[in-house]
């Protein structure tokens, strides 16, 4: 019993390490110091071939052959590009061409050039998902009017850290929204549903610098338009994704919304599909421009009415787009979907003749509080 | 060789040793007389001079007897002033008795002998536990002394029912060993266990308190302490009001606590010396720092050489940019730091106090800064293995403390195989390992793994006292009522 025991244990003595030396063959086993890690990525369609741009810091001073140098910031990075028939065939010229393995384990931003946009969204990013190392939190932009290289090449010439200043329009979406929606996962997600359209941010560059203006919108998985500021920000409103929001009332005074709360209710009856947008908010008053004294009761009221109409302005925005093009940038299927699931398998093959009908109402209820003042005006 | 109870036996069999006295003494005009059996150095003197020899010399009735059997029961009965007085008719316990530091009287014509309790030794004053020392709490430690120990525990634990079992164990040391439980709260199943296994212990000397440490551990294969070891008499008896078992041995100045389980090598006595916020943070804080001297360096290994995304990213830069210039691998880097924090651990134990502290300073300080700067040692590995070092000395048992670092090596060896998976692959194996060690009918994870909520109060969390109302209903089945 003994002899038996020890054969046991010898065997799994000799099993495990066999058992895990095996495994490390597809363990993509490499220290931090051999890789080059890719910040940036860039997927562009130029010339009938995709064309991969990747913005990486070198491992330790490594790079590609004809790798571009950037010297800007505390870190260098470096470009690299590759091409293929597809977005992964061009991936695998990029990691040839490079001297060091390339990784998109670290990629935080992934930027779609126009042309790759128009082409179609799967396409660029089907290999990515496939990918165990991405990171499900990377940010996907689309870059308008230029190639995701030009984006990155302006960057590059403008003397800017790219990935730091991609990294800080992260952080500032955060203090406008309350989360980021064009994550890699929530994009993903968003693809599953085919009757609503997928809303990418876009990204414009000058020599100042990187700026996010508004959605890019993608219907079945192709770029068709890219929506004004504004009108991105009622389809936020609508996401219930408002963090703060700035409200301007002329020759009154400025507000900053400090808490917002979207709830849409969807009711279908005879086919007749009503949707009602409850947002509750309040706002704080950052600046008065008026010599009236807008703090009294009776002012405040009004100032509530006011900035009550300005909200239920920018609402009407993307409901306005939504009716003139016939594309869900509301995502209002799933809503349909979800509240109403018997009702919803009716309408499912006319959702598209059907949304223009759409009947909306709003109901919006505020709040103004004082902001912290010095003194007395 | 008869084994009756002989002076001229014992003097032959002690010829030769000089500490050994066997000494006549006559006592009365009847010619009666006794040996003298004691051994110099272990029995008080003026105990045996003033307390019993002095008062039978000049005691003016015992000439009034003339056989010995008259005088051994007058002397037990009136003529002695020592209370612990017994008449031993048993040779190898007589033997056993006077080696242990009693005197004897040997009556050769009855083959008796009467023994006096009368030991005194040189030993070391109460002081202050050196390991488990508090601010608030009790400042008395257990010394070497058997008897001194078991005072501490009955000044605390003032119950009819605490039972002090005597027994000795070592054919060669007899090594006196008591067993302490609360009879009327322990398991007595779990008694008779820790009975049986000290009564069966046959080796001739028990040196040092881990021979009977590894003689009661239930699973000694495995790496844990499977036996809780204080200094602390408050602990001892806050453990057998539990209904625990205490053994203490001669010659060892701790106490073994038995059933042990995990979560009581995790607390300490000042937990219970602070509000139980403070006692609950610095708990989760010990498990924190156990977690981290554990995980902390086979993740940096997983990490850095298998699946980097697991960094964020300016921590994956950073470590890239930290480990440009340095020629070796990570695991190796690792390890290697690992292997070296134990040798100045080592070296550190064996010199003197005033050396190990330069010690320290040369290899922590010079050495590992030397090595950075000559591109050896990347200084992200440099702060991980301090981190893991450091937060291993927060757990508080030594033992567990031990095993931690044996078994850190051996999830950063695996990680150095095949990353998080050969982590995640050896925490699962010590998982079950822990989930499966049972100590004398109680889990070791418990009351982690117990259903029972009562049970979970004093664990991760230090609840109020008013809280424990109940004992662990494992440890005591029958009396589990702890307050009303």
């Amino acid at each position: 019993m003994k002899g038996f025991k020890l054969k046991k244990a010898l065997l799994l003595l000799v099993l495990l390490p066999a058992f895990m030396t095996a495994c490390t063959f597809d363990m993509n086993r490499r220290e931090i110091d051999e890789i080059d890690m890719v910040l940036v990525l860039g997927i562009d369609y130029k010339n009938g071939q995709y064309q991969l741009t990747a913005l990486y810091s070198p491992g330790s001073g490594s790079g590609s052959e004809g790798g571009e140098k950037q010297d800007g910031g505390e870190g260098s990075e470096e470009l690299a590009s590759g091409s293929g028939k597809s977005a992964y065939l061009a991936l695998q010229d990029l990691k040839e061409r490079n001297k060091k393995a390339l990784t998109l384990a670290q990629t935080g931003t992934f930027l779609i050039g126009e042309e790759a946009a128009k082409r179609g969204l799967w396409p660029c990013i089907d290999f990515l998902q496939r990918d165990e190392t991405i990171k499900m939190e990377s940010l996907i932009f689309i870059t308008k009017g230029m190639s995701a290289e030009d984006f990155i090449k302006l960057g590059q010439e403008n003397k800017k850290t790219i990935h730091e200043d991609l990294e800080a329009i992260k952080q500032k979406q955060l203090e406008a929204l309350t989360r980021n929606d064009n994550t890699m996962v929530n994009i993903l997600n968003d693809c599953r549903q085919s009757l609503s359209c997928v809303m990418i941010p876009y990204m414009t560059a000058d020599d100042s610098g990187y700026k996010v203006e508004g959605y890019a919108v993608f219907n079945n998985y192709i770029l068709r338009d890219y929506l004004d500021s504004e009108t991105s920000d009622g389809v936020n409103f609508f996401r219930n994704l408002v963090r703060s929001y700035d409200i301007f009332i002329e020759n009154k005074a400025g507000l900053l919304i400090t808490y917002t709360k979207t709830k849409i209710e969807a009711d279908l009856s005879e086919k007749a599909i009503n949707v009602k947008v409850k947002l509750d908010f309040e706002s704080m008053i950052k600046e008065v421009l008026t010599e009236e004294d807008i703090f009294s009761p009776q002012q405040l009221q009004k100032l509530t009415l006011e900035q009550n109409k300005y909200i239920e302005g920018i609402l009407e925005k993307p409901v306005k787009y939504l009716i003139e093009k016939g594309l869900d940038i509301l995502n209002l299927a799933r809503v349909v979907e979800n509240q109403n699931v018997a009702g919803w398998k009716d309408i499912e093959g006319s959702w598209s003749e059907l949304l223009p009908y759409i009947n909306y109402s709003y109901e919006i209820k505020s709040k103004v509080s004082k902001a912290f003042m010095l003194g007395v005006r | 060789m008869e084994r009756v109870i002989n002076s001229q036996q014992i003097k032959e069999l002690f010829s030769k040793s000089a500490d050994i006295l066997v000494r006549q003494v006559t006592i009365n005009q009847n010619n009666i007389s006794f040996h003298l059996f004691c051994v110099d150095g272990l029995v008080d003197t003026d105990m045996l001079d003033n307390n019993i020899l002095k008062p039978l010399l000049f005691d003016p009735y015992i000439r009034n007897y003339i056989t010995e059997a008259q005088v051994i029961e007058y002397i037990k009965n009136r003529a002695s002033y020592e209370t612990f007085t017994s008449i031993e008719t048993d040779y190898d316990k007589l033997l056993k008795a006077v080696l242990s530091g009693n005197a004897a009287f040997i009556f050769d014509a009855e083959k008796k002998a009467l023994v006096f309790d009368i030991k005194k030794f040189d030993k070391r004053s109460i002081s202050e536990p050196n390991e488990e020392g508090t601010i608030k709490g009790a400042k008395d430690s257990f010394i070497e002394v058997i008897r001194t120990n078991t005072a501490l525990i009955r000044r605390r634990i003032r119950t009819e029912y605490l039972v002090c079992e005597q027994m000795q164990v070592g054919r060669v040391s007899k090594t006196d060993v008591a067993l302490c439980y609360i009879s009327n709260i322990a398991n007595m199943d779990t008694v008779s266990k820790i009975r049986d296994i000290i009564n069966s212990i046959d080796i001739d000397n028990l040196p040092t308190a881990a021979f009977m440490e590894e003689y009661l551990n239930p699973n000694k294969k495995s790496l844990f302490p499977q036996v809780m070891y204080t200094q602390r008499p408050d602990r001892v008896s806050a453990n057998l009001s539990d209904g625990r078992i205490a053994v203490i041995v001669d010659g060892i100045p701790f106490v073994f606590i038995l059933p042990c389980q995990l979560v009581m090598l995790m607390q300490s006595p000042e937990d219970y010396a602070n509000h139980f916020i403070v006692g609950s943070s610095l708990r989760v804080l010990r498990y924190i720092s156990m977690v981290v001297t554990l995980l902390l360096p086979a993740f940096y290994i997983a990490a850095t050489t298998y699946q980097n995304q697991m960094l964020p990213m300016k921590l994956a830069l950073s470590t890239q940019e930290a480990k440009a210039n340095v020629p070796f691998s990570s695991a190796t880097e690792v390890l290697g730091l690992l292997l070296a924090f134990e040798i100045l651990i080592e070296a550190g134990l064996r010199l003197p106090k005033a050396v190990g502290t330069a010690m320290s300073i040369l290899g922590g300080i010079v050495v590992g800064q030397s090595a950075v700067a000559a591109n050896i040692l990347s200084p992200l590995v440099v702060v991980i293995v301090s981190l893991a070092g450091i937060a291993g000395f927060v757990v508080p048992n030594q033992d567990l403390s031990s095993a931690i670092r044996v078994i850190r090596f051996i999830l950063s060896l695996l990680a150095a195989i095949c990353g998080f998976f050969g982590l995640t692959v050896g925490i699962i194996i010590l998982l079950i390992h822990l989930c499966s060690l049972d100590n004398y009918g109680v889990a070791y994870l418990s009351p982690f793994v117990d259903i029972d909520e009562s049970n979970h109060k004093d664990t991760l969390f230090r609840f109020p006292i008013n809280y424990f109302k109940r004992r662990p209903h494992n440890i005591a089945p029958e009396n589990n009522t702890k307050q009303t």
